[in-house]
């Protein structure tokens, strides 16, 4: 296989694993899922870091963030498809259930005064108008990747 | 690095945003949105076209 069709089943075995286990992968993992060497996975993750396929724990090739799917805990958690996942930010939060092709409910904790914020998406992106909720973006799009750990 | 600007996003425009961006993460087929697309999904949203420019 050519790299981009080895990274093509890296990414369908992660895929696999978010959906049916509802865990974003280590290295180890997919390989053994595919039943791949580790440094074959290992240099396929690599070349996903590079492509900004998804944000690696620092230091390693291993995944820290799928994005949407954070591997950690984090104040931005999500339940949808009968799971708790968590994401790095509003953006991702908001985005799991896209990713997932379902509805969920998205709650965080306001930065400033803590009090808990709650937005409810449908499968399509749609939610209800809360003119008390917006998301703050801090960084220009095109210096997103600059300092992606940051951002 | 400090932020040069922010920008805020209603939540319509958020989820708008995040739907666009990434319901299709998990296909087989997935791919990353080449600038242009990323900033044709911005401009349908109606963001501030000078923060979210990628060209």
């Amino acid at each position: 296989m050519t790299d981009a069709e080895v990274d093509r089943e890296v990414r369908i075995a992660i895929a696999r694993a978010i959906k049916t286990r509802g865990q974003v992968p280590t290295i180890s993992a997919v390989a053994a899922d595919m039943g791949e060497e580790v440094a074959s996975v290992d240099a396929s993750f690599a070349r996903m870091i590079e492509g900004h396929v998804f944000l690696p724990r620092e230091g390693s090739h291993e995944i820290y963030s799928y994005n949407p799917f954070c591997a950690d805990k984090t104040d931005f958690f999500v339940t949808a498809a009968g799971r708790i996942w968590f994401g790095i930010c509003a953006w991702d939060a908001l985005g799991i259930p896209a990713a997932l092709g379902t509805s969920g409910v998205v709650e965080t904790h306001c930065p400033d005064c803590n009090e808990s914020v709650v937005v409810e998406v449908d499968a399509d992106g749609a939610t209800e108008v809360q003119t008390w909720t917006v998301m703050q973006v801090g960084v220009q799009a095109r210096d997103f990747w600059k300092d992606i750990y940051f951002t | 690095m400090r932020p040069s600007a922010s920008t805020i996003l209603t939540i319509e425009q958020a989820t708008g945003l995040a739907h666009a961006w990434y319901k299709n993460k998990l296909h087989p087929d997935w791919r990353r949105h080449t600038a242009d697309e990323a900033e044709v999904v911005f401009d349908d949203l109606g963001l501030d076209p000078e923060f979210w420019r990628l060209s």
